[in-house]
């Protein structure tokens, strides 16, 4: 009654490989939603009891997690369905909340693989900051400025650079290959080449997330750049 | 026993008994199923003379029927009609399937029911007593001598083996040629196998007298072991979690294979589900067939995980969501929210039945919230140094 032996690709038969169990142990608000499209859907209540800048929070959300099947290459969206955030309030046009930059997030889901790990890293923090706003109108751990201006000021500071650094020549520079780029003067304005520079945080990021994703940071800040000139 | 499993166990009764179809619609199940057995074999049937043997098959015969989670939907009972006196070689399927059409349409008329209507394998009665439920009728003839031997040669116990049928699939080239191969299942073999695996937790004088063959029926109501009420809850979980989505859902015939297989004797019912749930989806065979039918290895349940990674991907996310909650509504300290239970297995407790359950003692384990509850537990905050920041509006 069947066509034969066929191997099934274990990413398929084990989800748990990103650790779905234990977000279930430790929100127990989440429930997993049956999956008919491409992501995977976990929805409920999260507690945000957290301690920061701002103080002390105990609160509880409605949100749902869609998480795509190439998680952690790719980021989860995360929607609050229980109408406490307004939109006005750091969303993205499709109407999830904006959780960060493209880097900061790609660079934290490469460290914490595990949907738990994304939870506790980048979503509870988020809703943290919603509350301290909602109590003291501020920001505990800041917010990027509108637009390019912000974008630049992220980079600058995930590699550990000077305000005054050249964000596209950095970018240009991760995009390359290591022994290429270093032969080219450091984007931070020191005047020495980037092999005697900055060469170990570009080198380490490079490693990180690779260049591909660099050149297309590149094209993203060109791309925010020109819209804001037309405006 | 330990307190622990005490309250589980109740709870997991409670909740199974609250699943059981009621004895009056049992009764009438087998009441229908036996007046069809009874209609092919009255001296004026044309198919008496095939000798025709009526069973039961699916939830009905393995005793784990459990009431649909929507008042209107429909009762599903499954019986197979083995005619002992054919073989392949007598007739073509389309043939085979057409006799027992003729006389199914004939006691419909008889009895003033809609004319079956035909599926793919089976025919379908429609009955419409208080609560509505329709009965698959899957015409079949003994399998040739080398299947089953084919059976036996590939591990499969004799007693099992001989129980394999040749069925009829209107899908297939072969359906109105004279010879043809045709398919081959043991939906008997599997049912003997399930009473043999259900058995495993009740005394030995039953398991006697299922090895000898003497119980080929539709199960007594009362005949429920921790293996049959473990089937219930699991499938009436999956039914609330695919509420929206049935088509997704993992189909019984893979979790009941599952727990059968995974069911080691546990007598009391809060071990039997937890080690169901925790070693059921070990027995997902890494190749196809997936989730194979133990007196029939061809034969896959699973055989659409092939064609619909889909199928696959929700099996699996219900295996961690059951896991999960029966893990968590059995633990010894566990406030049984009411809701809770109605949102997971769609199950309302009585104010007694809640007191019952309990916990002896205080305040809820969990840390965190409960079905969107925030919980009232004191929690260590956790602190948060830095975050990504979001873009200014």
């Amino acid at each position: 009654m069947t066509d034969g032996p066929r191997v099934v690709p274990r990413a398929l038969a084990a989800p748990d490989e990103w650790g779905l169990a234990d977000v279930l142990r430790q929100h127990p608000g989440l429930r997993l939603r049956p999956r008919s499209a491409d992501v995977i859907v976990l929805a409920g209540a999260v507690r945000c009891c957290a301690d920061g800048a701002g103080g002390v929070v105990d609160e509880v959300y409605a949100v749902e997690l869609w998480i795509p099947s190439d998680y952690p290459h790719s980021v989860p969206l995360v929607f609050e369905t229980g109408g406490r955030i307004p939109r006005s309030f750091h969303h993205l046009a499709s109407g999830a909340l904006c959780l960060g930059s493209p880097t900061t997030l790609r660079l934290v889901l490469d460290e914490y693989r595990t949907i738990g790990g994304f939870i506790d890293a980048v979503v509870l923090p988020y809703l943290y900051g919603h509350a301290c706003h909602v109590r003291s109108g501020v920001m505990p751990f800041g917010e990027l400025e509108h637009g390019a201006a912000g974008l630049e000021r992220d980079l600058r500071r995930v590699f550990g650079m000077p305000h005054r650094a050249d964000v596209l020549r950095l970018l240009h520079l991760a995009g390359l290959r290591r022994r290429h780029a270093n032969k080219y003067p450091c984007p931070c304005g020191s005047g020495v080449r980037l092999g005697r520079c900055h060469h170990l945080q570009v080198n380490a990021l490079r490693r990180r997330v690779g260049r591909r994703w660099w050149r297309q940071q590149t094209d993203a800040l060109l791309r925010q750049r020109t819209l804001e000139k037309r405006q | 026993m330990s307190t622990q499993n005490t309250q589980a166990s109740h709870l997991w009764t409670i909740t199974s008994d609250a699943l059981d179809i009621p004895r009056s619609l049992y009764d009438r199940a087998a009441a229908r199923h036996r007046a069809v057995g009874e209609w092919l074999c009255r001296p004026a049937s044309s198919v008496a003379a095939y000798r025709p043997n009526v069973r039961p098959q699916g939830s009905f015969r393995f005793g784990t029927v459990i009431r649909p989670i929507n008042p209107d939907a429909e009762y599903d009972l499954d019986h197979v009609v083995l005619f002992d006196g054919l073989n392949t070689s007598a007739m073509s399927q389309m043939a085979l399937k057409e006799l027992l059409g003729a006389e199914l349409r004939e006691y419909a008329r008889v009895h003033g029911m809609k004319p079956p209507t035909e599926h793919h394998r089976c025919w379908r009665l429609h009955y419409r007593d208080e609560v509505a439920f329709h009965l698959d009728s899957l015409p079949c003839v003994p399998a040739k001598a080398g299947v089953q031997e084919a059976l036996i040669r590939s591990g499969v116990e004799q007693p099992y083996a001989l129980r394999a049928v040749a069925i009829t699939d209107r899908r297939r080239p072969g359906y109105v040629a004279p010879i043809s191969e045709w398919l081959t299942s043991n939906p008997r073999g599997f049912a003997r196998w399930f009473e043999s695996r259900a058995a495993l937790g009740r005394d030995p004088l039953l398991l006697e007298r299922i090895r000898a063959g003497a119980v080929e029926d539709v199960p007594p109501y009362d005949w429920r072991t921790p293996l049959q009420r473990s089937i219930q809850l699991l499938k009436r979980h999956r039914d609330m979690m695919f509420a929206d989505s049935a088509d997704l859902a993992p189909i019984s015939m893979i979790i009941t294979n599952l727990a059968a297989h995974a069911y080691r004797g546990e007598v009391d019912l809060a071990d039997a589900l937890a080690g169901i749930v925790a070693r059921m989806g070990q027995f997902v065979q890494p190749l196809c067939p997936r989730v194979p039918n133990p007196t029939h290895p061809q034969e896959d349940y699973a055989d659409k995980w092939s064609r619909d990674a889909l199928l696959e991907q929700n099996f699996w996310l219900w295996y961690t969501q059951v896991q999960h909650d029966v893990e968590s509504l059995s633990g010894p300290l566990t406030r049984i929210e009411p809701r809770t239970l109605q949102e997971r297995f769609g199950v309302t407790l009585t104010a007694e039945e809640a007191a019952r359950l309990a916990p002896r003692a205080p305040a809820i384990v969990s840390s965190r919230a409960v079905s969107g509850n925030a919980g009232a537990a004191a929690v260590v905050p956790q602190v948060i140094r830095d975050a990504p920041r979001p873009w200014g509006a």
